[in-house]
């Protein structure tokens, strides 16, 4: 699906990504973990195109796309919901899933993509009911939950095959949390291929296929969600385990 | 196709993508947590961020064996001895040990690759796996168990019985698969001829061999006296253990497990990487190892790199049976010469069992080399001078043109010449004056 080789990226004279490669399988629910500052969004706005690579190079479904415009890579099936939902936050929940659904009824034109579009919000509502009850809310007004839903749904309108989510978890409670990780696995149910940039490492490796940990511009390890968690510097790192507790699992093993 | 895992059957650009994501990840760990590799590339002043593609590997410095026992015993680990749960070593016959620690996850690393080797050979849960490797520190039981576990087969760790409780194991617990050393292959099935256990009284239908190497003609003969089919596998501990390659049904070559390992085969005057098909020195770097990573390792073992795609559906590419080592090439007056070569001549002739040993020595300035071997049990005229001296002769010619080179046959009292039993045998005795 996804293919990146040796991305390079920054911001002026300073490089964020020094190097990285990575590659999503269709189905795969991929993540990148790590800490603050790593590159974690670099990467994912690089794929986007929102971030134009200074090298390497980014394939999706087969076909160059390194430096293209972001236009052109959601047209061609990969949607990226921003970190912090980057919502219109006076417009209501229909009104932002309608601004998503732009291009659907750009492509198939009048009434049938009204229809089209129509049924595309139809099914995120079936995704996230409670999108559904508060369609003519404004969207500033909805929980921090809710307004990640509607992110989510909102980048489904475009009918992406890969969707990239940028720290979905971020600034919500646990039990809401659950949900996001609820959506992005029926997400996956429903085909789609999904790659995520997240902190709550332990959550989302439970419900990954693989992931990659980031250090300082550079992807150090890949392995399953499995043994991810399983690895020793991983837990160290990123899972908030500390060296006692490590050795307490051991010998209780 | 026989049950190969998503990874064997992948296309080769998603493999590459694979490959060239994982040396990045090893190289910079290997950068970071082993000083040996920090220092190297430090003053060959590699920017390791410049490895961007496989053909990149070629400008980072090998690994040899000698790097690896001046690191003794763990100069070479990447992580903390804590996170360690498994050490092997090798045997230290030539040298100091090398000693290789394992994560937990390059244990079952480890196992899903072993258990590749055995679904290749066919196996599966139904087989009961005897395990006729020892196990000790050397890595082939141990690995071998572990990746029989992990398939779901019955595994019997036989390790180091004698032949006869082997034998008596292998009938009595209806034994399907055998894996061991190809030269104690052997040894089971002369204690067959010799106590009349004709092979179909066994289950065997596969044997997985490995350790040493071994040839066609060797493979026909435990083929015949088994009554099995017999798969060459490849693995240096250094590297991992068993695992490392396999052949499938097609038994041409054997498959690298390219997602683990990338494989070079370079020439080895020039030591620049050669083309597919030529014979060199091969090379493997790990890609996935967390406890022991090697960049660029090389192996001393010859073989060449088959790029041809394999009917089996396997998309990793072979590497062709090694054909010798450098280190027990031989060389006589200039000609080099491997032990396998000899053998392959010595079971062309009928009447000579498959156990021999080589003298060289020095006379008058003038290398010479003798092969010593046994008149087989087959051979019913071992007292009639006349046709022991024929069947020297036959012997002696078969060598002589296999080598090209002068030898000297002599035959020696059945049974002396020393069998391997789960370990490597050193078939070469050097009387030279260095």
């Amino acid at each position: 699906m996804l293919k990146a080789r040796s991305l390079e990226a920054g911001y002026g004279d300073l490089k964020v990504l020094k190097g990285a490669s990575l590659h999503v399988f269709p189905g795969e629910i991929v993540t990148i973990i790590g800490a603050n500052g790593a590159g974690k969004s670099t990467l994912l706005n690089s794929l986007a195109g929102l971030v134009k690579p200074s090298a390497g190079s980014v394939t999706l479904k087969g076909e160059e796309i390194t430096g293209a415009r972001p236009e052109r890579i959601l047209a061609r099936g990969c949607s990226l919901v921003p970190e912090g939902r980057k919502l219109f936050a006076p417009m209501t929940v229909r009104e932002n899933l309608e601004l998503g659904g732009y291009a659907i009824r750009r492509r198939f034109g009048g009434r049938r993509g009204r229809k089209e579009s129509e049924a595309d919000i139809e099914s995120a509502f079936d995704l996230f009911p409670r999108l559904k009850e508060r369609q003519h809310q404004l969207a500033g007004t909805l929980s921090g939950g809710e307004q990640q839903m509607l992110a989510i749904g909102r980048s489904l309108m475009s009918r992406p095959e890969l969707i990239m989510l940028d720290e979905p978890s971020m600034g919500l409670a646990p039990l809401v949390i659950r949900d996001i990780f609820a959506a992005i696995v029926s997400l996956s149910a429903r085909g789609k291929t999904i790659l995520v940039v997240e902190q709550n490492a332990k959550a989302i490796l439970k419900i990954a296929s693989r992931g990659y940990v980031m250090e300082t511009g550079n992807l150090v390890l890949e392995g399953t969600g499995a043994e991810l968690l399983a690895n020793r510097d991983v837990q160290r790192a990123y899972l908030g385990k500390e060296y006692a507790s490590i050795a307490d699992e051991r010998e209780g093993t | 196709m026989t049950q190969a895992d998503r990874y064997e059957t992948m296309d080769r650009d998603d493999l590459e993508q694979v490959q060239v994501e994982r040396l990045q990840a090893t190289v910079n760990r290997a950068c970071q947590n082993v000083a040996f590799y920090r220092e190297s590339f430090e003053r060959r002043a590699i920017d390791i961020e410049k490895i961007k593609s496989l053909a990149d590997l070629a400008e980072l410095p090998f690994t040899t064996k000698e790097d690896l026992r001046l690191s003794y015993p763990y100069g070479m680990f990447a992580v903390p001895l804590k996170d360690i749960v498994r050490i092997h070593s090798t045997s230290g016959t030539t040298g100091k040990p090398v000693v290789v620690g394992y994560t937990a996850n390059d244990i079952a690393v480890w196992a899903s690759l072993v258990a590749r080797v055995l679904r290749a050979a066919d196996l599966s849960e139904h087989d009961l796996v005897q395990i006729a490797f020892n196990y000790n520190l050397s890595s082939a039981g141990l690995g071998f168990h572990y990746g029989a576990e992990k398939l779901g087969a019955s595994v019997v760790p036989s390790s180091g019985e004698s032949v006869g409780r082997q034998v008596t194991i292998m009938r009595d617990y209806k034994t399907t698969a055998l894996v061991g050393t190809p030269g104690y292959a052997l040894h089971i099935s002369g204690y067959l001829r010799e106590n009349r256990i004709h092979p179909d009284e066994l289950r065997l239908r596969a044997g997985l061999f490995g350790a040493e190497s071994w040839s066609e003609a060797m493979r026909a003969e435990i083929e015949d006296g088994l009554h099995l089919k017999a798969y060459d596998n490849y693995g240096l501990t250094e590297l991992m253990g068993p695992g490392v390659a396999f052949e499938c049904s097609e038994r041409k070559g054997l498959h690298v497990s390219e997602d683990h390992f990338i494989m070079e085969v370079i020439d080895r005057n020039t030591l620049k990487p050669l083309k597919a098909g030529e014979e060199g020195e091969l090379v493997f770097t790990t890609i996935t190892k967390q406890g022991f990573p090697l960049i660029r390792y090389r192996t001393g073992d010859i073989s060449s790199i088959l790029d041809s795609p394999c009917p089996c559906g396997r998309t990793h590419r072979r590497m062709g049976r090694v054909s010798g080592r450098i280190d027990d090439m031989i060389i006589v007056d200039g000609v080099n010469i491997f032990p396998s070569q000899i053998e392959d001549a010595l079971l062309k002739v009928e009447g000579i069992a498959p156990h021999y040993r080589i003298i060289l020595d020095r006379e008058e300035g003038v290398d010479s080399i003798e092969v010593q071997t046994e008149v087989s049990e087959d051979f019913p005229y071992l007292d009639e001078l006349g046709k022991v001296a024929s069947l020297r002769t036959r012997l002696q010619n078969s060598i002589d043109e296999t080598l090209g080179i002068h030898t000297r046959v002599t035959f020696v009292e059945r049974k002396t010449i020393e069998r391997s039993q789960g370990s490597k045998l050193r078939r070469v005795v050097d009387k030279r004056p260095k």
